[in-house]
């Protein structure tokens, strides 16, 4: 298993810690009674359990891309220092980016979002590179 | 497909999945201004009947058939079949969700929906080139 693979691995564990999350704060928000039901009556979320929610949303929009680049490192044979070095960049700012929007950091969650969205694309860009020289 | 292929088509999936993210986060910008988006977005603008709205749908809607597109690339590359029906579905695919993108932006009716049936179709070529023996 290349490091970039294992760290997909640990972002999809990642993800079902934000679904954890979200679920213990909606939970507590809006009550079982509701979010067990089949949610007939609009009740949308806010504050805390908001941000959590569209956290969560975020990283599956970061997975779409993080996804392809780690399979065409791994698939092209190009995994290496840098790319594993990226993915785990990747990693460190999509963990850092619950507490940043859930306490509302300005503009800190746009930094840590822009460090693992160009850690993604800067590995894919050097695979591309490595396999074309 | 091989492996080349392989690649080729998962580069164009990131290429196409930034630019639905790009787009969005551009549009969104444009339509409510930069201080709301990197702070915590907790009162939600009246962006639906905006373009910023309309590429927040598109980009939910291509991140429902990311993970199929995804799925079914993974399974050609561990079965490693070659069927033409695999490769063509995927170039259907990936030619249909580009341009759903500036489909939905437009507003026409049909349009999108015709580029959502015709991507769909490539899903499923894709799917009976792998299944079939």
């Amino acid at each position: 298993m290349t490091p970039e693979l294992f760290v997909l691995a640990l972002a999809l564990l990642l993800q079902v810690v934000q679904y954890m999350l979200l679920s213990v704060t909606a939970n507590l928000q809006l009550g079982p009674r509701y979010t067990t039901s089949p949610r007939d009556e609009h009740k949308p979320l806010s504050g805390i359990p908001a941000r959590l929610n569209r956290a969560l949303q975020n990283h599956f929009e970061a997975l779409a891309l993080f996804t392809p680049a780690v399979l065409v490192v791994t698939l092209a044979g190009q995994s290496g220092g840098f790319t594993a070095a990226c993915a785990w960049a990747y990693l460190a700012a999509r963990i850092l980016y619950i507490p940043a929007y859930a306490f509302g950091w300005v503009p800190g969650r746009s930094i840590i979002w822009g460090v693992g969205f160009f850690a993604t694309i800067a590995m894919l860009v050097s695979a591309l590179i490595a396999a074309a020289g | 497909m091989t492996g080349d292929q392989i690649v080729l088509a998962l580069c164009a999936f990131a290429l196409l999945a930034l630019v639905h993210v790009g787009a969005q986060s551009f549009a969104l910008k444009a339509a409510v201004g930069d201080a709301w988006t990197r702070g915590p977005r907790d009162d939600v603008p009246a962006t639906r009947a905006h373009l910023a709205g309309r590429l927040e749908r598109a980009l939910r809607n291509f991140l429902e058939t990311a993970p199929v597109f995804l799925a079914l690339v993974l399974a050609t590359h561990v079965s490693a079949r070659v069927a033409p029906l695999i490769g063509a579905g995927a170039a259907v695919y990936l030619c249909a969700r580009a341009a759903y993108l500036p489909a939905y932006a437009s507003g026409l009716p049909h349009l999108r929906t015709a580029c959502w049936l015709v991507a769909t179709l490539g899903l499923v070529a894709m799917l009976i080139g792998v299944a079939l023996p």
